[in-house]
């Protein structure tokens, strides 16, 4: 705790000097390295049990920076740095005082074309998935596909081959055969990844088809080969965002997710406020919440942002299954 | 002199102490006085010299850090992404206005100059507007081409930093400088009234902080200087940024010594009292450890005054007296009880001897021999019941008896005395050897007094025969010849005969007489018979008889008896006449013309004194001493004339000794008369 | 390419106050882009052309030009590219850099091997050293 509040009194204090802008980071002396950070505070409860969670998490220092064609980020993060959960009257609290590597990637962008990426990264895998952070998502939960289809976190290398002209088209491919790096907030133990992903955008509308192949421990300790597709797409102007994404998930065994779809929808009605409508609906052969496969869901979520950096945020959720009925509100900031 | 001061604390341990007292105490404090007062002043010197140097060093460390940051601000600002604009010269002037804002707010007196890679003027803090070249570029060259931090122009000390392009690492864009006057140092120095800082570069004489031109000789990193008025210390900054620099603070001397001579006169007043609380503690703690002693001293005395050992000091003490108390209780109580052994050793003992005194006592009753043996034997057993005692005739174990034979002068064996007992200590054996040798002076002293007794037996017995038989025939002779002078006529030749015989028998009859009176007076056994009788009486009865014999030699006999105070005395009056008469028959006998004088009188010694004096022949000196010898007769004519026996005097003398007095002759010489003097006890 | 400096130069003479170009160092051998091109750029998805790096610079953030170029170039308003940059940052990539004023723009792409900016035309000298990529304009 202390080294959160010194870290932020540093970072206050870094702010003073030259223009600064919040949600920009901040050039530390020398030219390669500038920094940032951000942090967030949920609650969640559930409507029909007495269930009451409360937690302060996501405290992330990220420093990143380019020299010639080579660029760096690391990211290291607190996850679930406190959290207090109050369960009939019971309460717990559980705090996670490890700093974790969330992010730890180099890349190297040979031309206008073509950049390879090394290290430990958010999978190329959709549009929810390369920014997962509160701070910069619609609402504070994340729709299910974003954890049940496809890995979160890749370890290994991603090339990637842009190709310009009217529109842009992104064809990557992403390889892991090792270990993970700091997996324990990664959604799938992953062994293996390969996966490729092919994007189209055009104007502000981005269309991106994925699939891929990863070997996964399951709750055996074994490892299981698993096969994903995804397709996803995002329309961002400026006032309104659409997103949306379609996964599904094959293993050989039991472990299966038949279809996986979120719709979600975040319009800017007023400057800084932003209400956000999401469908979802997943059918699985796994548990993928209170023991429950199968589930649609409407959410309602409702965003406040005085400037883009800092977000007040409060949803309600309502599922085909009722105790998974909730209400969630957050803030979060990024500097 | 020294033996006295010796003496003077030898004989006191209270002087001793105090001694001690007083050299533990006063002798640190002079010392430390003393040490402080001769080095005390240097000492202190150093002190503010060496506290000094750690306030230099603070300086030196401040100033230096000071730089550092400068130069790291400079190194930042260096690497921002606003120098980016040197590509279009800063026309915005963004770069100038960031420059000017670092420059107030680090509120120093100093300058950021931009220059691009051709050293000419980019922008800068300054109010004026600079280009064209740097001015000052030689030396400015100078210091890259030595790869320097910074370089000196007059009292100005540059940092500079390259720049690059923030987007293109390699881009070089020229060099960001900045101006340190080095005035600035001075806020560093310290200035005070008794001390002031200086920061200085003797190699080019420049001098900050000070106004004056002072010359300190500064040749080693750091030194202090010592001059009359004042310290100088200096030390050489250690800095990359500043070669060959110092920095000084003069202090004034006074200011250092002030706490030296405070420090001095706290020490003057504190002496007096310290010395007095070394005294007084000293005293007191003396007489504490003394007290107990003389206590004790004072217990011992008094016990050995009333030599009652049975009392016990208490002193209290716990420490070495109180150990020295608790010994000489033990000591006292050891001599009480030896004593009491003693005491009951010396009873037993006296026990012993009074038993040992009674049975020699007893024994010494016992008449014969065979008693004494007996009674000796029952007594010891009485005194030891253990041991069987008996007497042997022969030889055997145990106390030999020796008894004297006189008449041979030897030792005869008489007998064994026998004890069986066990064991005997050394004191029992030579008790009973003791009381061997006493039953063996009692033999012999019955012995002894059976054989004086016999001879005393024998002794009367012959003198009372011999003087039956010895007088008999004597008394017949007289009788008879008497008898033939009155009676029978003879011729005038037998009368001549017959009268011989007389005297003949007479004077035999006399010496036997006196013979026999000496022999029994010799033998003990001539019996006084005292009685109260007239002296004066008696010598007038004796003066009477004898006068016609001095009227017939034509002498006067002059009695005195004034002088006698006696109606009485207590005497025998048969000796008593005895001598008188032979005393004074003597002195008619040997006084041809003159008188004779008697004279009685009561001397001062309660004794009585009879003289007679007369003017007779006298006696030489030398034949005084002869005079009481038995038949002693002096050779002299008078004598032929009166035959005597010469028994007179030896008699008298001894009679006169039987009657616890003396018979005394004196004479001046031949022809001057003699006096004899009996003394009698009254 | 002479064509397009013959044509501009043309053009320049008879420029309205509001015209506007985006200019690129010379070394920079491109010709006329189109819009989605410049976007590209300024939205920094494009930072090489070949071996070269890209710099571009915008102007400060309250400059009317800047406005202008968002409004019609980039199509994207502050609060878009707001939360764009923030994105990116998070991404790990910088906004362009910014200079104070046009003309200092325009220095800086005359300098800068791989410069980019947009100035209006007006400012534009005749005898420059930068190549006209884009040209638009307020209506």
């Amino acid at each position: 705790m202390k080294k959160i509040i010194l870290f932020f009194m540093f970072v206050v204090g870094m702010l003073s000097a030259k223009e600064y802008e919040l949600g920009e980071g901040y050039q530390l002396g020398k030219t390669p390295l500038y920094v940032g950070g951000y942090f967030s505070v949920d609650y969640a409860s559930y409507s029909k049990s007495d269930l009451h969670k409360v937690s302060l998490n996501d405290i992330a220092l990220l420093s990143y920076g380019s020299y010639h064609k080579f660029s760096y980020m690391a990211e290291m993060e607190f996850k679930n740095y406190y959290v207090k959960t109050y369960n009939n009257g019971e309460k717990i609290t559980t705090k996670d005082t490890k700093l974790y590597a969330e992010r730890l990637y180099a890349d190297y962008t040979a031309n206008e074309n073509f950049m390879a990426r090394l290290g430990k990264y958010n999978s190329n895998v959709g549009y929810w998935n390369l920014t997962p952070i509160n701070v910069l998502r619609d609402t504070t939960s994340s729709p299910v596909t974003a954890r049940i289809i496809f890995p979160k976190y890749t370890t290994g290398i991603d090339l990637q081959y842009h190709l310009f002209s009217q529109s842009e088209v992104t064809f990557n491919i992403t390889l892991q055969d090792n270990n993970s790096l700091d997996e324990a907030y990664n959604n799938f133990y992953i062994r293996k990844h390969f996966g490729f992903g092919l994007e189209y955008s055009y104007e502000n509308l981005s269309i991106k088809l994925n699939g891929g192949y990863f070997h996964k421990k399951d709750h055996t300790q074994a490892y299981v080969d698993n096969y994903y597709g995804y397709l996803s797409f995002l329309y961002n102007n400026d006032t309104l965002k659409v997103m949306g994404g379609l996964g599904h998930r094959d293993d050989n065994k039991k472990d299966a997710v038949k279809l996986s779809t979120y719709l979600q929808t975040t319009y800017e009605i007023v400057s800084h406020h932003y209400p956000v409508i999401r469908l979802e609906h997943h059918d699985a052969q796994i548990n993928v919440e209170n023991n429950i496969t199968k589930d649609s869901s409407v959410i309602f979520g409702y965003t406040y942002r005085p400037i883009y950096p800092v977000a007040f945020k409060v949803e309600y959720q309502l599922h085909s299954n009722k105790e998974l009925d909730k209400f969630l509100t957050s803030f979060s900031v990024m500097f | 002199m020294k033996h006295l001061l010796y003496t003077y604390f030898q004989v006191s341990l209270y002087r001793k102490l105090i001694l001690a007292f007083m050299l533990v105490g006063l002798l640190p404090l002079l010392v430390l006085y003393f040490y402080l007062i001769l080095y005390g002043k240097d000492k202190i010197t150093q002190n503010i010299i060496a506290r000094e140097f750690d306030n230099l060093q603070t300086v030196i460390v401040s100033t230096q850090n000071s730089l550092k940051r400068t130069d790291k601000e400079l190194l930042f600002l260096s690497k921002l992404d606003a120098v980016d604009d040197v590509i279009v010269g800063d026309i915005d002037e963004r770069l100038a206005r960031l420059l000017q804002q670092k420059k107030r707010d680090m509120n120093a007196d100093l300058e950021f100059i931009v220059l691009d890679s051709a050293l000419k003027y980019v922008t800068s803090s300054s109010e004026d507007h600079l280009q064209g070249g740097y001015k000052y570029k030689k030396e400015f060259q100078n210091a890259i081409s030595h790869k320097k931090n910074t370089f000196m122009h007059k009292r100005k000390l540059v940092f500079y930093a390259k720049m690059y392009a923030s987007f293109f690492p390699n881009k070089f864009l020229g060099y960001m400088l900045l101006e340190y006057d080095l005035k600035n140092l001075s806020n560093f120095a310290v200035q005070g009234k008794d001390i002031k800082g200086y920061f200085i570069n003797p190699k080019i004489n420049m001098i900050i902080g000070n106004n004056q031109k002072i010359t300190i000789p500064v040749y080693k990193n750091r030194g202090t200087i010592i001059t009359k008025n004042n310290v100088v210390i200096y030390k050489k900054l250690d800095s990359p940024f500043l070669e060959n620099w110092y920095y000084v603070n003069v202090i004034k001397k006074e200011k250092a010594l002030d706490f030296l001579y405070d420090f001095l006169l706290f020490m003057a007043y504190m002496f007096p009292v310290a010395v007095f609380l070394v005294v007084v503690v000293g005293f007191v703690n003396a007489n504490r450890i003394i007290q107990p002693l003389q206590q004790l001293t004072q217990s011992v005395l008094k016990i050995r005054q009333n030599k009652d050992y049975k009392q016990h000091i208490t002193i209290n003490a716990h420490d070495e007296i109180g150990k020295l108390t608790d010994a000489f209780n033990e000591l006292l109580t050891t001599t009480d009880t030896a004593l009491e052994t003693l005491e009951a050793e010396n009873r037993v003992r006296l026990k012993r001897f009074i038993e040992l005194i009674t049975i020699f006592n007893a024994i010494i009753q016992t008449k014969s021999e065979a008693e004494c043996i007996e009674l000796s034997i029952q007594k010891i057993q009485n005194l030891t019941p253990n041991a069987q005692i008996c007497f042997e005739k022969q030889r055997g174990e145990g106390a030999q008896i020796y008894v004297t034979n006189f008449e041979k002068n030897t030792k005869e064996f008489y007998g064994t005395l026998t004890f069986q007992k066990e064991e005997f200590s050394e004191n029992e054996l030579r008790f009973y050897n003791s009381i061997a040798v006493m039953i063996t002076l009692q033999l012999e002293r019955i012995r002894l007094i059976n054989a004086t007794m016999q001879a005393s037996r024998a002794k009367s017995a012959f003198i009372s025969n011999m003087s039956h038989e010895l007088r008999t025939p004597l008394n017949a002779i007289i009788g008879f010849t008497q008898y033939l002078i009155t009676y029978e006529s003879l011729q005038q030749e037998q009368m001549e005969i017959v009268g011989n015989i007389e005297n003949s028998a007479s004077y035999l009859l006399e010496m036997i007489n006196g013979i026999l009176d000496i022999a029994k007076i010799e033998a003990g056994k001539m019996e006084l018979h005292y009685e109260t009788v007239d002296i004066k009486e008696l010598l007038l009865n004796v003066v009477s008889m004898l006068t016609p014999l001095a009227e017939q030699k034509n002498l006067t006999i002059s009695l005195d008896m004034q002088e006698c105070k006696q109606e009485s005395i207590f005497t025998d009056p048969y000796f008593v006449k005895q001598i008188i008469i032979n005393l004074l028959s003597n002195a008619i006998k040997f006084t041809e013309k003159g008188s004779v004088e008697i004279r009685l009188e009561t001397l001062e010694t309660k004794e009585l004194q009879l003289s007679i004096s007369d003017t007779g022949i006298g006696i030489e000196a030398e034949d005084l001493e002869k005079l009481f010898q038995d038949f002693a007769q002096l050779d002299h004519k008078i004598q032929k004339k009166y035959k005597g026996t010469g028994l007179g005097l030896s008699l008298s003398k001894k009679l006169a000794k039987l009657l616890q007095g003396d018979l005394l002759i004196q004479s001046e010489g031949v022809d001057k008369g003699s006096r004899a003097i009996l003394i009698l006890p009254l | 390419m002479k064509k397009i400096c013959l044509f501009l130069s043309v053009f320049s003479l008879s420029v309205q106050a509001n015209e506007y170009v985006v200019i690129a160092n010379k070394e920079l051998h491109i010709n006329k882009v189109t819009r989605e091109y410049v976007k590209q750029i300024y939205l920094k998805k494009h930072t090489y052309l070949g071996e070269k790096q890209l710099v571009p610079v915008n102007l400060s953030g309250q400059s009317s030009l800047r406005d202008s170029f968002e409004k019609h170039v980039l199509k994207m308003s502050k609060n878009h590219l707001r939360r764009f940059w923030t994105v990116e940052h998070y991404k790990g990539k910088r906004p362009p850099l910014t200079m104070q004023s046009a003309n200092s723009a325009l220095k800086f792409v005359e300098k800068v091997e791989g410069g980019l900016a947009y100035i209006p035309a007006k400012t534009l000298p005749k005898k420059s050293a930068v190549h006209v990529i884009y040209m638009w304009s307020d209506k």
